[in-house]
């Protein structure tokens, strides 16, 4: 899957938001390019993603902001929770920043569900399965 | 609100000694050049046979196809060997007066004076002087020119000699394996720890020069040691070469520093293989000042190859007018409960360009391991451009991965508030530069981050215009 947006007119807003479910087995591939060329111009991308056991994910998100586009603003995301033994993900960020009036930044993020929730779910009587289904479901939501 | 335009300072370390060299290798590389290098240096067929071997595999693969521009280096344009003076000396007084004047300037016997553990200092192809404090001999501290290493402990040598960067590795490391001259070896027995830094100056001074150094550290378990390389070039029209290899082998429970402030002229390509393997509870720490060179491409290595091992890579560019930099670092994780943290530091200014790459690999099995990247990147002005190229890939679903990014300019409202209480517009932004350097700047020795604090400093001197 390729998701690519060229930002062109001056005060464009352009957001890209993805949550993605990989099953056992499956494996996505999802890049994304938000290029940059007029002034003034917004873009946010989120990916979100589960990966479930057996499942291979590969991320890549591109921000280029060429010499044309000052202050313009960028800002990427990419936040993944490995579930079971087997599961991968590769994130790949990039920013190529030609001008310096400019703020841009990505994030990333690939670990695994957060044992705290788990834990309190579970003391609150849910099973490890039904606490882990709560926590794949608001994550992704 | 004004526009600066900054102006590169003249480079400091830019003189150069008339060059008188005792011998001189031929222009190019083939086999013969190699030989009579291995000869000169009265090797055996095994180090001879490791050249050769690396030679053919120079020849075999292609120019790395990603990151900067190398078309314009000519391999059949370089000297690949020069011997300055006949041998290492360990006295002060016996080096040759031109030499000698060469390192006055960089203020070497100074550092000495003030007691730092050991220097050694590179001046073209081999290493010509270098003292140890008798304190460290008798703790069994092994620092010494590596060619004097493989002839005096051969057995150490080759356990670990090209085991992290194998001759095959990639083009440059097997350019450094074919024709390497001088460098640092230090074995740190166990539990010993150097509280004095062990020093390395390397300069290149010929047009045209090939400089192509190897160092090996052998820190044994439970040992410290605190390593520090320093290098600058004259200016010449013609481009030189630096293609080292750093083989860094820290052990259980051992704790190795590493600190390079790089300081090439603005013609030297700068393409170097840092590597370390670090066991089970170790510490591998690098701090990478860049601010030299025309083209760098450098990237520690870091292969968390046993338990609870640690790595933190700490690295500063300053990228200015033609130079691009493209540093940064790779952490690898193999073991359970590895983790690895990799702080890098950008600045563009005056048309430069200055990038991230790295890589952070997970293996299933290397049960929580956690791995962080914070890569903050400044640009100062229209012309000069930044990038970031990480690779973050996880395969244990237990271990976690974060990386953040930034790219911005100086903000306005520090600049005003810095103005407002009286500073002029350079001062105050010298002084958000340094501030946004600090925390890698203060990981280095005193004199080192005063040093690297002025030579920012230096490379930001502008006008106002």
């Amino acid at each position: 899957m390729k998701y690519q947006q060229i930002l062109n007119q001056p005060h464009d807003v352009q957001n890209f938001t993805k949550n993605i479910l990989v099953k056992s087995g499956e494996t996505i591939n999802l890049e994304t390019v938000m290029e940059f060329t007029a002034p003034h111009t917004t873009s946010n991308t989120l990916v979100k993603a589960v990966v479930m056991p057996g499942g291979n994910l590969n991320l890549k998100g591109i921000i280029k902001i060429k010499k044309t586009a000052k202050e313009s603003q960028a800002f990427l995301k990419h936040a993944v929770l490995l579930i079971g033994t087997d599961s991968r993900a590769v994130s790949i960020p990039e920013l190529e920043i030609e001008n310096n009036d400019v703020h841009a930044s990505h994030a990333s993020a690939i670990g695994p569900v957060d044992q705290n929730q788990l834990f309190y779910l579970m003391s609150r009587g849910f099973s490890y399965e039904s606490a882990l289904d709560l926590i794949i479901k608001s994550f992704l939501e | 609100m004004s526009t600066t335009s900054y102006q590169k300072s003249p480079y400091e370390y830019g003189f150069s000694s008339p060059e008188i060299s005792v011998f001189k290798t031929k222009k190019g590389i083939d086999p013969d050049v190699i030989k009579t290098i291995s000869l000169l240096k009265h090797e055996d067929d095994k180090m001879l046979n490791f050249r050769l071997r690396a030679y053919q595999y120079f020849i075999d693969q292609p120019m790395p196809t990603w990151g900067p521009d190398l078309s314009d280096i000519n391999f059949d344009d370089i000297f690949y060997y020069l011997k300055p003076s006949d041998k290492e000396s360990h006295k002060w007084e016996d080096v040759p007066t031109y030499i000698k004047n060469t390192y006055d300037k960089l203020g070497i016997p100074e550092a000495e004076k003030q007691y730092l553990g050991g220097v050694k200092a590179q001046y073209e192809s081999e290493v010509i002087y270098g003292s140890l404090m008798k304190k460290l001999s008798d703790q069994g501290v092994i620092f010494c020119g590596m060619d004097e290493a493989l002839k005096k402990y051969p057995e150490i040598v080759w356990q670990y000699f090209g085991k992290i960067v194998p001759p095959d590795d990639n083009k440059f490391a097997s350019l450094n394996s074919a024709v390497w001259s001088g460098g640092s070896f230090i074995y740190i027995p166990k539990n010993v720890h150097v509280e004095l830094p062990l020093q390395t100056y390397f300069r290149i001074n010929s047009q045209k020069m090939g400089q192509f150094e190897r160092t090996l550290i052998i820190a044994d378990e439970g040992s410290f040691v605190h390593y520090i390389e320093g290098c600058t070039a004259p200016i010449y029209s013609t481009d030189s070469l630096h293609a080292a290899v750093v083989e860094v082998f820290v052990k259980k429970n051992a704790r190795v520093r590493y600190s390079t402030i790089q300081n090439w002229s603005t013609n030297v390509y700068n393409l170097v293989t840092k590597r370390a393997q670090i066991d089970e509870d170790g510490i591998m720490e690098w701090v990478d000042g860049n601010l030299g060179s025309k083209i760098t491409m450098k990237y520690p290595s870091n292969i968390l190859a046993g338990p609870g091992a640690h790595a933190e890579v700490l690295s500063i560019a300053v990228a200015s007018g033609i130079q691009h930099l493209d540093a940064g670092a790779k952490a690898i994780h193999l073991a359970p409960n590895t983790t690895s943290r990799i702080v890098s530091k950008s600045i563009s200014l005056n048309g430069g360009r200055s990038s991230y790459r790295g890589l952070v690999y997970i293996s299933k099995g290397a049960t929580n391991a956690r791995s962080k990247v914070v890569c903050d990147a400044l640009i100062l002005d229209k012309k000069s451009r930044s990038d970031t190229y990480p690779v973050n890939k996880n395969s244990e679903s237990s271990a976690f991965i974060e990386h953040e990014a930034t790219v911005s300019k100086i903000g306005e409202d520090q600049l005003f508030y810095l103005m407002s209480r009286g500073f002029s517009q350079n001062e105050a932004e010298s002084m958000i530069v340094n501030g946004f350097v600090e925390p890698i700047v203060k990981e280095l020795p005193m004199e080192y981050s005063l040093e690297l604090n002025r030579l920012i400093n230096l490379q930001m001197e502008g006008s106002v215009a």
